[in-house]
């Protein structure tokens, strides 16, 4: 099978600086991936990379047979891939509604886009609710769930799912999970950035683990999850 | 209506026109810009020495006028695409001090003397036609899909990067439909006082001007025209109170900027979005009829 996305001996960073050092990844169609790693491992710079937030140094990124190294970040959004950032992001002195709508920003087949706003409205029927209320305004978990929704509404290929878990109440965290396995049945490809291994472990068919810039692990989770010593020294879980 | 109060009404109109420009650069998009008098400038220039020297109509040269200094936010809006709040004010600042240098220093602009014999062409109806229009047209404007854009890159630049909007585009958008508001205000200016010189161009009215929009609320237009109204005529007001109070106006004005930005720091109007609800169905802005939620709410 020929992947929707791979990475080819990519270097990149910040200026001087390298966070990603000659990595190599392949994401197949209707996968879901798991980047796990520590701290400054360079997890968030792949998926900015991926997305164009941040230009390649070398190497070359191949997106559905198209060859979308250096593309700028409105470009790859066109091209189908979408990005819920860390920290979720949304816009917040707009309502939800326009939230959504921007999401959509690159479509324009508009009857398709009030379906899909139906769609969004099913996955999440508290955004409806929601929907004339400021994205400022409301609570973590449900601007996690816009940040998502708004990722949605560009109908991507592949999406990018960064830190998704970061500053969430449990209960929350655990529902942000159910709603990245009903979006996986819906049959999109899936990049999920973890500093919560287990957790993430637990959401994806395969994972790559990553350490200073470099992918040191790829695997099925229940063999990431085996080997104590690559547990221990690069997650920290005993 | 005495020629006094004219004055004052067509002032405050044009004032109106300029500030709906920054308002949509610095209010809605969120490019804080410290050179807008630099635009009003250009328009107020050129459409002069093309009904002075070209004996052009008024109605050509103004619009002539808007679109360079529309011209003018092209050229500013490019090199400093990559700057950011602080920075973005030091260079826009930048760009005012040049164009009120060259206007310094050109023959054909009149050096400090200026240019005079401006033919008196701008009227209260003309003002007051305009800066409707101009309102008219902003509101539309915002309220598009495409309006939306300039608050998506005010809210988070980089998450509307990822949306796949052209951030670039939108500010630039901003910077030339912004300047070419000014230049339509300029052009209306000294089609009014028929005299100008280097001083419309300071680094001060671009600072007034900000102070209108910033006082209205950022990114309100109801607020912007109240805070321009509000900054343009209360000086004039303070003037005929009593002869102690005329005497202080420019402190109690200062008193009164201190205290409302204390009061409401968000500006007069800028609280609203956040406050109230806004029920916009969707079916408004896509077309969209009633989803299954609607009818299963019933």
């Amino acid at each position: 099978m020929t992947p929707l996305l791979e990475l080819k001996n990519v270097v990149s960073g910040y200026g001087s600086i390298r966070a990603l050092k000659d990595v190599s990844a392949t994401v197949d169609p209707g996968e879901a991936v798991a980047i796990i790693g520590s701290n400054g491992a360079g997890k968030s710079t792949m998926l900015k990379t991926v997305c164009g937030l941040v230009r390649p140094f070398q190497g070359q990124i191949v997106f559905n047979g198209k060859d979308i190294t250096g593309w700028e970040a409105e470009r790859v959004a066109a091209a189908g891939i979408a990005l819920v950032p860390e920290g979720r992001r949304v816009f917040p002195r707009m309502t939800v509604l326009e939230n959504l709508l921007l999401g959509a920003y690159t479509r324009t087949d508009r009857a398709a886009i009030s379906e899909d706003l139906d769609k969004m409205y099913d996955l999440f029927p508290k955004l409806y609710e929601l929907k004339a209320r400021m994205a400022g305004s409301l609570s973590g978990g449900e601007q996690q769930m816009l940040a998502f929704a708004r990722a949605l509404m560009s109908k991507p290929r592949l999406l990018l799912l960064d830190e998704p878990s970061m500053g969430l109440a449990p209960i929350i965290v655990s529902q942000i999970y159910n709603t990245i396995a009903t979006i996986r049945k819906a049959g999109v490809t899936i990049v999920l950035v973890e500093q919560n291994a287990k957790l993430a472990l637990s959401a994806v068919d395969r994972a790559y683990v990553m350490e200073t810039g470099r992918i040191v692990l790829e695997g099925r989770p229940e063999e990431i999850l085996q080997d104590q010593k690559v547990m221990r020294a690069y997650l920290g879980v005993s | 209506m005495s020629a006094y109060q004219q004055q004052i009404l067509i002032l405050t109109g044009i004032n109106v026109i300029s500030a709906l420009g920054l308002s949509l650069i610095s209010g809605f998009t969120g490019q804080l810009s410290l050179g807008h008098a630099g635009f009003f400038g250009v328009g107020a220039y050129i459409s002069a020495l093309l009904t002075t020297k070209a004996q052009l109509p008024f109605a050509l040269a103004l619009v002539v006028g808007a679109f360079s200094a529309g011209l003018a936010g092209l050229v500013v809006g490019f090199p400093t695409l990559r700057l950011k709040g602080d920075y973005l004010a030091i260079a826009t600042l930048g760009f005012g001090e040049i164009m009120r240098v060259l206007a310094l220093n050109l023959k054909i602009t009149g050096g400090p003397v200026g240019i005079r014999g401006i033919p008196h062409s701008t009227w209260p109806s003309t003002v007051i036609l305009l800066a409707v229009l101009a309102y008219l047209l902003l509101k539309k404007l915002i309220d598009s899909h495409v309006g939306k854009t300039f608050i998506a890159v005010r809210e988070d630049e980089t998450a509307a990067e990822a949306m796949g909007l052209d951030t670039a585009r939108v500010k630039i958008s901003a910077f030339v439909i912004g300047a070419i508001y000014a230049g339509v205000a300029g052009g209306l200016y000294a089609h009014y006082i028929r005299y100008i010189n280097p001083s419309i161009l300071g680094f001060m009215k671009s600072i007034e001007i900000l102070c209108m929009v910033v006082l209205g609320g950022m990114g309100s237009l109801p607020g912007t025209v109240a805070g321009t109204v509000i900054l343009t005529v209360t000086p004039e007001l303070l003037r005929s109170v009593s002869p102690l109070i005329s005497q202080y106006r420019q402190v109690i004005y200062g008193v009164l900027l201190i205290v409302l930005m204390l009061c409401r720091p968000q500006g007069l109007f800028g609280g609203a979005t956040y406050k109230r609800e806004r029920h916009v169905p969707a079916w408004k802005l896509w077309g969209r009829r009633e989803s299954a939620n609607d009818i299963a709410q019933r």
